[in-house]
């Protein structure tokens, strides 16, 4: 199957405008799936913590992305430090 | 849905910024080449999009949050075929499939290697900045 999502890279636009610079942020995605939002900042951000309940993808998105703090929990279960992030985002998850 | 706003807020230190990304409230579209096919069957996923902006607003109206920007735009997903797309999104979409209606649209279209259909999505994109 050849599947292709958003190769006019409106998606990436879109984050760009919104957050020009992930570098040296702690982010927090929440919803992460098998990291295809994540792939945009992982290299940059100074943290990453992607969490997302499905366990298969959260294997995937730790193989693919090994610096990343994947986590297989939904926000309910999740425990963060208080004020301990810079930029949290919602993909497609809310 | 504000409440899972209200949790990450916690974590957020002040001034910290929130992105959302969630499909907007209108159907997605399968469309081949320029023309739209028709409406793609998902279900309540129309309800939970609606729901996802509303707790944005009273996330902001709470004073949980100011908006600093938002912006819609497309997301496309290609496949090479209609039946590519149809599997692609019954096994990858919550709910969801393209209806019999818009099938028999799509396919009198003629999709083609030029002319690929697609499922189009359309997005709000929102940041928002974390107020106290």
């Amino acid at each position: 199957m050849a599947v292709r999502e958003d190769p006019e890279y409106n998606e990436d636009r879109a984050l760009a405008r919104l957050i020009p610079s992930f570098r040296g942020l702690r982010v927090l995605e929440i919803g992460a799936g098998d990291g295809r939002i994540t792939r945009k900042f992982a290299d940059v951000a100074s943290s990453v913590i992607a969490i997302d309940p499905k366990v298969e993808d959260i294997a995937a998105l730790r193989a693919a992305l090994p610096r990343v703090d994947a986590r297989p929990v939904g926000i309910g279960d999740l425990q963060l430090t208080r004020r301990s992030v810079d930029v949290a985002i919602f993909s497609w998850s809310l | 849905m504000v409440d899972a706003l209200k949790r990450t807020r916690s974590w957020l230190r002040p001034g910290a910024l929130l992105v959302d990304l969630h499909p907007m409230a209108a159907p997605a579209l399968v469309i081949v080449g320029d023309t739209i096919a028709g409406p793609i069957d998902n279900g309540a996923a129309p309800a939970r999009h609606q729901a996802a902006t509303d707790a944005i607003a009273e996330a902001v109206n709470n004073g949980l949050f100011r908006i600093g920007d938002t912006i819609e735009f497309d997301f496309s997903t290609y496949a090479d075929t209609l039946d590519e797309l149809q599997d692609y999104i019954v096994s990858e979409w919550r709910e969801a499939r393209i209806g019999d209606t818009t099938m028999m649209r799509a396919r009198q279209l003629g999709p083609s290697a030029d002319r690929k259909p697609r499922a189009r999505e359309r997005v709000s994109a929102s940041r928002l900045v974390a107020v106290g």
